[in-house]
């Protein structure tokens, strides 16, 4: 096609049509659309927004004959948790065949995914989570008090520990179904007798340790430690032993205090100073593997993962309390936490009264003696109740390693479970982690920028008040400033078009 | 050729009214599932919306907008993912060019297996294949420093040492995605009719001087597109490094959508991860507007 | 006169053997090329496939711990089994997870894919207020971070009462089809010619119905490779899915996975590399079978 023939048809087409014919209404038009998008949009951000419910009806009846469905989150791990779960719930649905219970299990159900469901007004009416996270919750608005629920020889019957972990500002928010923190486990194939002190664990590590940095899989290790690992779970044991604590009484976080700065120091020096433990640990189950396989003799865990040692190491495997620090007189003091079932409030459920009261069974039949019993003897939890504490103790009074978790029991501290608390797990991950990770030697200064950290975002988060929101002002403001950016976009684009 | 050399345009210019009607579904999808979100987030960023203000919370305007300015961690975390996506991109863009034109050769066999066995990190679910890395990169026992003993090298702590944290994750990404862009460019190159390589041969171009003169003159634009997509869709990558590496060592590979995530999820400040998100779109408009306006990139979009 | 014309004699023969010497120089090139352009595609087609294999060889081996496992092992040798598979097949219900993946995927790739063929139609053919923007829209809006998306989304979802149901995954996964296949169609239509379907047109059909009757057969390729891609997106997504189910009954594989390989207290890496082997193979046979497609259905040609 030559040029001239194109200007031709060009010209001729121009000629048939009006100039600028309908490019007004193309963008008026256009304009019109688009503000309608956005405007609709803005719609369901104002009617989407959850709504509270109703004001929370505090009489629950005392029984109840009317059928009434629960939602139910958290059956425990699979395995032998979950089984003890569906055999308890069995037994309640033939005790109360009026109540039905929804239940899904614990995987795939993260604290995150409650968050949002409660913000939305949808998240179960029983939730099983850990005490600190449940704190958390509560804190929120999301948990039901249950001080007036219970009555005191129901809260009696539990130990002192497990109730202080699910009591915040004086109100009982969960009923405790375990209670557990983390033991020396040690490998008696490569330690004989379990160490006392801090400085017999170390020469224990160090005699055992065999570093030979050309074949990995060859090495032995005294105390694999990966300080990133477990986001300072394992870590919190050691600053009671150095004099320290994570925050003062005041709920202020004390991590730059010389004694937090010593007891990472020596978290730190495992690997860096005294060589018993290898670099580059990112995971839990690193430190696990080498244990499972002889190949390091010492390791911080929990009952929870005694079942699989005994797969793999047998009769070698047992477990002895952290010991005594000869140098500072104090004891090392794992955080005893507990995981624990809760009812959700009603502006997180829409939970009704019947269906408090129908969750008060629940959660009670699923903590009561029986479902500890059978937890202790299924899935080695550690009971809650005192009643089932007697008979786990008389169980296992020939069995070594309850014997070291009994010992353990005596030096602990209570799971910090307000939510200030959050800010000191992934904090320690990013900046204690790192510090394992680089192996440069400043924890001083790394302590002062974890202390920093936590604060400002303490700061952050609680600072500023909250005041109720006027959704039309900002609303429309906010529709007002995407209308704008939206029309000048439209003018931005169509402006070749003229040419 | 004359037809296809020019695309059509529609010589009626009103507007059609009833073409809304075939649309719809996309002008409700931008509604609900764009506009929707993104109006929620600006929103959220403007709140207290946090673990302490969980039901109550109420408008505080640009105060997460000033902390998030006034806090060390913003330009690291920018800095991170301006070396994450240009790294990402000068990598894998230029890979997959180069695949595409040897690919292209006239009479070089086995174009089908080798095309064929490329398809395996495109097809298989990234987070597995993610996971598979970091097992494969682990430090202990992982099989990359198995190999590397075999020669000689002593282990090296792929993802959790800051100086190889960063360029294994770039690693990982390039082998993801090398696939996607050699078959996106193999389209663009085969477009070019064989009539012109034979023309520059016959004129004595070599290799190079056909690449310089005719086919990246021809292909300007797409790659152009191609390559400022693919820093787009690095930016916005999470997966990569939130599986591999966690942001970690610290914060060093933290990117702002792996941050803005840490905060929303792991801090329970839902306003300021928002906040976090709605910074990084507003620096991504930045850069997709003054880009365009030098490259004219979207004009192939009509 | 003779001087000429020796010089001339002499410049021929000259140009003759370098002629000769060129050939052969550039027949030698020619052979460097290729040798080089092999080494290259092998070396890259190596890189691709080595993580496969150590996924597959994995698989089969019944060792159960990382760090247990040696060099040696990524060898075929004697100890393989296919106890990892048939522990997933057998003693989880992996048949239910794959029934629901198919409901899902199945479902969102027709309506998503039947939704983008009309409305890239129309961004290609008909005259639609506000085009150019509304692409910008499409192609921008949609690389925006999910992280931003999910909390929305869940609100959204709970409102409607779409959660925990197949239809609250269907609707969000065919919507991200939609916006991405209806940018690959308009693409792709507007390379094909307006001739036919005006011939169509004076033929006396519609203008729907030469555009359906007419570009869909041609634009067949775009529309299978949409298609591809819309089933590739809720096969693998854990991130919406894990938000959005908590019944069991209705995992997907994606979840599936995450409960065999991380519910259980004892984390089998073989266990999870069979998983991955289940999971990754289909979705390659289905890449294979419609590989000439992958090519021509991005239709990034010059002529745009």
């Amino acid at each position: 096609m030559s040029n001239s023939k194109k200007d031709a048809s060009k010209e001729a087409k121009s000629r048939l049509l009006p100039k600028h014919g309908n490019v007004f209404w193309l963008k008026g038009f256009a304009v019109v659309a688009v503000t309608a998008l956005f405007i609709l949009g803005g719609f369901v951000v104002l009617f989407s927004h959850p709504q509270g419910s109703g004001p929370l009806s505090t009489s629950v009846p005392a029984t109840s004959s009317n059928s009434v469905t629960i939602t139910v989150w958290g059956s425990g791990s699979p395995g032998g948790e979950q089984h003890v779960f569906n055999s308890t719930l069995a037994y309640f649905e033939a005790q109360y065949p009026n109540i039905t219970v929804q239940d899904s299990p614990a995987i795939n159900v993260a604290s995150t995914n409650f968050a949002s469901a409660a913000h939305a007004g949808n998240a179960p009416d029983v939730y099983r989570d850990t005490s600190d996270n449940a704190g958390a919750l509560y804190a929120s608005g999301s948990v039901l008090n249950l001080s007036s629920y219970l009555n005191q020889s129901f809260v009696n019957s539990f130990t002192t520990g497990t109730i202080k972990d699910w009591t915040l500002n004086g109100a009982l928010y969960g009923v405790p179904v375990n209670t557990n923190g983390v033991g020396l486990y040690y490998n008696m194939k490569l330690v004989k007798t379990p160490p006392k002190t801090v400085y017999q664990m170390l020469q224990d590590a160090a005699n055992v340790t065999k570093n030979t940095t050309s074949t990995t899989n060859t090495s032995v290790w005294g105390m694999p430690y990966g300080l990133g690992t477990n986001y300072g779970y394992r870590a919190a044991a050691w600053f009671p032993a150095f004099g320290g604590q994570i925050f003062n009484s005041q709920e202020v976080p004390v991590l730059n205090s010389s004694q937090d700065t010593s007891a990472v120091s020596f978290l730190y020096n495992l690997t860096y100073v005294k060589n018993v433990s290898p670099k580059g640990l990112t995971s839990m189950a690193q430190e696990q593997q080498l244990f499972e396989t002889n190949r390091s003799a010492f390791i911080i865990d929990g009952p929870w993962d005694q079942s699989l040692y005994t797969s793999y190491l047998g009769s070698n495997l047992n477990v002895t309390a952290l010991p005594y620090d000869n140098a500072t007189g104090h004891y090392p003091a794992p955080i005893w936490g507990s995981i624990g079932y809760f009812i959700t409030s009603p502006q997180a459920s829409g939970i009704t009264s019947s269906q408090i009261w129908a969750s008060l069974k629940f959660i009670q039949f699923e903590t009561n003696l029986t479902a500890q019993k059978n937890l202790f003897t299924k899935a080695g939890d550690f009971p809650s109740l005192k009643a089932a504490g007697a008979f786990a103790a008389n169980q296992t009074a020939s069995d070594p390693l309850a014997a070291g978790w009994i010992a353990q029991e005596a030096h602990t501290q209570i799971q910090p479970n307000f939510p200030q608390m959050n800010f000191y797990w992934s904090n320690f991950h990013t900046y204690v982690g790192n510090l394992y990770d680089n192996g440069t030697h400043n924890v001083s200064s790394v302590m002062q920028a974890f202390q920093n950290a936590v604060v400002s975002q303490i700061n952050q988060e609680t600072a500023t008040p909250a005041a109720p929101v006027n959704w039309t002002l900002y609303g429309g403001i906010i529709a007002a400033v995407v209308i704008v950016a939206g029309v000048g976009a439209f003018f931005y684009t169509s402006r070749k078009k003229k040419n | 050729m004359t037809e296809r050399a020019m695309p059509i345009k529609n010589n009626n210019r009103r507007i059609d009214f009833k073409s809304l009607l075939w649309i719809l579904p996309v002008l409700i999808v931008l509604a609900f599932l764009d506009f929707y979100p993104i109006l929620e987030g600006i929103y959220f960023s403007l709140t207290d919306f946090n673990q302490f203000h969980f039901f109550n919370y109420g408008f505080v305007g640009f105060a997460n907008y000033s902390y998030i300015f006034g806090s060390p961690e913003l330009r690291t975390v920018i800095a991170n993912t301006l070396v994450w996506s240009v790294g990402s991109t000068v990598v894998m863009v230029p890979a997959g060019f180069m695949l595409a034109l040897i690919m292209n050769q006239k009479n070089l066999r086995g174009k089908y297996i080798y095309r064929s066995l490329y398809l395996f990190p495109w097809a298989f679910p990234a987070f597995l294949t993610i996971l598979v890395w970091s097992n494969m990169l682990a430090y202990n026992g992982g099989v990359v420093n198995d190999l590397l003993g075999l020669v000689g090298i002593s282990s090296i702590a792929w993802l959790t040492s800051p100086t190889y944290a960063m360029f294994s994750i770039i690693f990982v990404n390039f082998w993801l995605s090398f696939p996607y862009y050699t078959f996106v460019y193999t389209s663009a190159v085969q477009s070019i009719p064989n009539e012109l390589y034979e023309a520059a041969e016959m004129d004595g171009y070599g290799s190079l001087r056909t690449l310089t003169r005719v086919t990246l003159p021809l292909l300007k634009r797409q790659v152009a597109f191609i390559t400022i997509f693919g820093f787009i869709f690095t930016w916005n990558n999470f997966y990569v490094p939130f599986l591999l590496t966690g942001g970690g060592p610290g914060i060093s590979t933290q990117i702002l959508i792996t941050y803005s995530y840490l905060e929303a999820f792991s801090y329970s400040n839902y306003a300021l991860g928002a906040a976090y998100a709605i910074i990084s779109i507003l620096i991504l408009l930045v850069f997709v507007i003054v880009t365009n306006h030098y490259t004219k990139m979207m004009s192939i979009l009509y | 006169m003779e001087n000429k014309y020796s010089k001339k004699e002499k410049v021929q023969r000259r140009e003759e053997v370098d002629v000769f010497r060129m050939n052969n120089y550039y027949k030698n090139i020619r052979t460097l090329k290729k040798i080089a352009s092999h080494l290259v595609l092998i070396l890259f087609a190596l890189f691709a496939v080595f993580p496969i294999y150590y996924v597959v060889i994995t698989s089969l081996n019944s060792i159960g711990s990382l760090s247990a496992s040696s060099l040696a092992d990524l060898l075929p040798n004697t100890k393989m089994t296919l106890v990892n598979y048939s522990q997933i097949i057998f003693q989880h219900p992996f048949f239910i997870w794959l029934r629901n993946t198919l409901i899902l995927t199945v479902a969102s790739t027709f309506i998503g894919v039947m939704l983008s063929i009309t409305s890239g139609l129309a961004m290609s053919r008909l005259n639609v207020p506000a085009k150019r923007m509304l692409l910008y829209m499409l192609l921008i809006l949609s690389l925006f971070p999910f992280t931003m998306m999910v909390i929305p989304f869940y609100f959204m979802f709970s409102n409607f009462h779409l959660l925990n149901t197949y239809l609250g995954l269907i609707i969000p996964y065919s919507a991200g089809a939609v916006i991405y296949s209806t940018y690959l169609i308009k693409n792709y239509v507007d390379g094909l010619p307006t001739s036919y379907e005006e011939a169509a047109q004076m033929d006396g059909l519609s203008k729907a119905g030469a555009l359906f009757r007419i570009l869909v057969p041609m634009a067949r390729p775009v529309i299978v490779f949409a298609a591809v891609l819309a089933f590739m997106g809720p096969y693998t997504d854990y991130a919406l899915a894990g938000q959005f189910i908590s019944s069991p009954s209705l995992y997907t594989l994606a979840i599936g996975m995450y409960y065999v390989s991380q519910g259980s207290i004892t984390m089998n890496y073989g266990t999870y590399a069979a998983f991955s082997v289940l999971m990754g193979i289909p979705i390659f046979i289905l890449f294979f079978v419609f590989q000439k497609y992958l090519v021509s259905g991005f239709s990034l040609s010059m002529y745009k």
